[in-house]
């Protein structure tokens, strides 16, 4: 089954870029351009994940976020969080309110689909035995 | 000849022979000597009586009386001509009689007829003769500075001594005083540490007073009178040992006047004090301060706007990018050939305007302390796999070959992926951009000397001259080559490479040849604990201002905690990268032993502080809205040493809490927050 991933993103442009990118590599994609409609998108649709801005107008990333964690069929929904700012206490806040990753615009595309790939995939990360080779 | 003093003398001589060779030593270049004779006592004090010389010569013995009897003649008369007295005799006797009874300076015969004895000393008499006169002319009614006029005035007379050594001398009171008149700086003499016994009138100024009118307090008046209570306070409690010391008067209007005070103690009960007002000088530093801080004001702002913009082009320039990517990639449509070249050539230049943008943030995020390092256990090639994407078009475009060299069995290199990402892409770039066409650009990776691995990327480009190379890593610095302005940037990549490498406990160099190419090498301490402490160790050695502002105190001392996830956090990645955004950039994260704990390895002179701080700082995490729970870890405090003298110990301990084994082809641990792309690939382009 396509994994479904959720863009809340005002940025049009961007959006859509970054909906023909993961279509193209297999998911199912839609787009809300503010806070509530995602929220509200979110709900119906129970995405596989979600590519939030934190910059919005109204509605902020973490105010979305924080809705979203209350929210019964979305709180365990893993959240990708997307910033031109890229300042250390935006990326370390992505972090603590539970943000799976942090991608500072402008992105790669295929880290975009990398971040993806790993947040849908269902088994966590095996722990990696820690060494110092000579 | 030009003579610039006249001196009219008496000679006072029965002999005659003696009376001529008076006359003939008398002979000086600038000087005229008008001479007159008298061969006996009479003569001499008709002659003096009838009109003025400026000096006598006087011969001890005359038939009819001795020199002192003229003297004393001429004494009741009211003739103050000075009198140098000659005579055969040397007997002491004579010359003190001489002197007594009022002559100025007395001369063997044997010395007057001498070279110029005689004429120097009569020249001399005259001069200091004609000072005296002058003060006592100018005398009270005059000012200090007057009368020092008349001194140097009448010295100004002799181009060829100039000041004399007696006359100042003679003066030297005077002089004094007129400089105590004068001078801009207050003079005060407080008396047991309490009265002003006298105070000049500069002093009288500093307290908004003329400068005849009497202190407040009057002829008694005190230092509390003249002065703030700390200053006075100062008195009382006179330290020889403290010369000077800033304290404040108390002006005439109330208002407090800053000085400098310079003290001295004057014989067992007096201070001498010189008092310079400070006020201008406080103005300066005032107006100085408010300059510093608009400027810092301005550079800040600057600082900002040049932030905001890059900020601002960001998004755009994904937009750009993206959609070029998506037309060239054909996912939307087939392009022709040439279309696709022009969209290379869209994305080629894109990225360098991507690159200049991360630049300039790059460099204000150096500046402001802002940039927090993950460095984790990394392979060489997943890094180098990080940014093909970005170099395969620029290679194309340009017409450059890469290839990438990553040798296979490179042990694990202790780094943060992303930045070591970007100083690799910025060096391969500026490789590029100055190859020639078909040129060859190659990466190599391989182990490098005690501990490190090492990275070189090499051109054959046009090569840097040696004036070049040693500027090359500074902030603005570019090689100049006006046939390549298209290649154009700001001049900071490298600047924030070399930032970026000192973050990473690394190192840059280059090496280049003209005509030939250039080398640049980068390289990484591998993952070892042991070798990574070193590293830390002698970087904070070597560099006195860190990133982190450390005092050195706080470096002085090498601390260790072991810090335990709560119960139930399985995650050790998760914890690590919550450490990384806690800690400070000199603060070295391992995992531990069972995977599960983080070993934090830094400077701390007091490891229970910094304890608290981490507690502070993952408690206060907690209090976001919509937080996932991390709870704070647990925090064990393993050790302190001495950062010069027991590093090798805290070494040791070091790599005993960490379980070394030879990992080299095992993956490193997942990394969140940079996303890690092919495994490995050796072609680049």
């Amino acid at each position: 089954m396509r994994k479904k991933i959720l863009i809340i993103d005002d940025d049009r442009a961007i959006s859509q870029l970054a909906a023909i990118r993961l279509r193209a590599a297999g998911y199912e994609v839609d787009a809300a351009f503010d806070g509530p409609s995602g929220l509200e998108k979110a709900s119906e649709q129970r995405p596989d994940a979600i590519l939030l801005d934190i910059r919005m107008p109204d509605m902020d990333g973490f105010e979305v976020n924080a809705c979203l964690k209350e929210g019964a069929g979305t709180a365990t929904c893993p959240v990708v969080f997307l910033s031109a700012n890229a300042q250390c206490t935006a990326r370390r806040r992505a972090l603590e309110v539970g943000g799976m990753a942090f991608i500072a615009k402008p992105y790669e595309m295929a880290d975009v689909i990398a971040v993806i790939e790993r947040v849908c995939a269902s088994k966590p990360p095996a722990p990696v035995p820690h060494g110092a080779p000579r | 000849m030009n003579h610039s003093c006249q001196i009219a003398v008496l000679i006072v001589e029965d002999d005659e022979v003696h009376r001529e060779l008076i006359a003939s030593h008398l002979d000086r270049d600038e000087v005229r000597f008008e001479i007159a004779f008298a061969e006996s006592c009479s003569q001499a004090i008709e002659q003096l009586a009838s009109r003025t010389f400026d000096c006598v010569i006087l011969d001890h013995n005359l038939h009819d009386g001795t020199g002192d009897q003229i003297l004393r003649i001429a004494h009741d008369d009211l003739i103050t001509t000075p009198v140098v007295a000659i005579s055969t005799s040397i007997d002491p006797d004579v010359m003190i009689t001489e002197f007594k009874s009022g002559c100025v300076d007395f001369i063997a015969k044997r010395d007057a007829f001498r070279g110029r004895v005689l004429a120097n000393a009569v020249t001399q008499v005259v001069k200091n003769n004609r000072t005296r006169a002058a003060v006592e002319r100018a005398g009270a009614s005059v000012t200090m500075i007057e009368k020092a006029g008349a001194i140097l005035a009448f010295n100004g007379d002799d181009p060829d001594s100039g000041l004399s050594h007696q006359s100042i001398e003679k003066n030297l009171q005077l002089i004094y005083e007129v400089a105590v008149q004068t001078i801009q700086d207050g003079v005060v003499l407080i008396e047991r540490r309490s009265r002003v016994v006298y105070a000049n009138p500069a002093f009288k100024r500093l307290l908004g007073l003329s400068d005849e009118s009497d202190l407040p307090g009057g002829p008694l008046a005190t230092i509390d009178d003249v002065m703030t209570a700390g200053a006075a306070a100062h008195f009382r409690r006179f330290d020889p040992q403290q010369s000077q010391f800033e304290s404040w008067l108390c002006s005439a209007t109330g208002e407090p006047v800053p000085v400098l005070i310079g003290q001295t103690p004057v014989g067992e009960h007096c201070i001498l004090c010189a008092v310079s007002d400070l006020r201008a000088i406080k103005r300066q530093q005032r107006e100085l301060e408010e300059k510093n801080q608009r400027l810092a004001q301005l550079y800040e702002t600057a600082n900002r706007f040049v932030d905001d913009v890059s900020h601002e082009f960001r998004t755009p320039l994904t937009v750009i990018k993206g959609y070029t990517e998506i037309l060239e990639q054909e996912i939307t449509g087939p392009v022709t050939d040439e279309q696709r070249g022009f969209l290379w050539t869209i994305l080629d230049r894109t990225r360098d305007l991507a690159q200049m943008v991360d630049d300039l943030l790059d460099t204000s995020k150096v500046r402001s302390g802002c940039f927090r390092v993950d460095r984790r256990p990394q392979r060489l090639g997943d890094i180098v796999a990080s940014i093909r994407p970005s170099i395969v078009h620029k290679a194309l475009t340009n017409h450059v070959n890469i290839h990438a060299n990553i040798s296979e069995h490179l042990p694990l290199v202790f780094a943060d992926a992303e930045k070591i990402g970007r100083v690799l892409l910025n060096l391969i770039v500026n490789a590029v951009k100055f190859s020639p066409e078909g040129g060859d650009v190659v990466i190599r990776a391989k182990p490098g000397a005690s501990g490190e691995v090492q990275v070189d990327v090499t051109d054959n480009g046009p090569g840097i001259s040696k004036e070049n190379l040693r500027n090359i890593f500074r902030r603005f610095q570019q090689v100049g080559d006006p046939q390549r302005s298209s290649t154009k940037g700001f001049g900071l990549g490298l600047s924030i490479a070399s930032e970026l490498m000192a973050m990473n406990l690394g190192t840059i160099s280059v090496e280049s040849e003209q005509n030939r190419g250039s080398t640049f090498s980068f390289t990484l301490p591998v993952n070892d604990p042991a070798v990574v402490a070193r590293r830390l160790l002698t970087r904070a050695a070597l560099t006195q201002n860190l990133d982190d502002a450390q005092s050195a105190v706080e470096r002085s001392a090498i601390a260790m905690l072991l810090v335990t996830p709560a119960h139930g956090v399985k995650c050790s990645d998760q914890l690590r990268s919550h450490l990384a955004s806690h800690t400070k950039t000199m603060d070295l994260i391992f995992e531990a032993a069972d995977h599960r704990s983080m070993i934090l390895f830094g400077f701390s002179s007091n490891p229970e502080r910094w304890v608290e701080r981490l507690r502070d700082a993952f408690d206060e995490a907690d209090e976001h809205p919509g937080a996932v729970k991390m709870e704070t870890p647990g925090f064990q405090i393993l050790g302190s040493w001495s950062a010069s003298g027991e590093s090798t110990q805290a070494i040791d301990v070091l790599t005993k809490r960490i379980e070394s084994s030879n990992n080299v082809e095992s993956n490193p641990p997942p990394n969140e927050m940079s996303p890690v792309g092919g495994k490995g690939e050796r072609a680049l382009a």
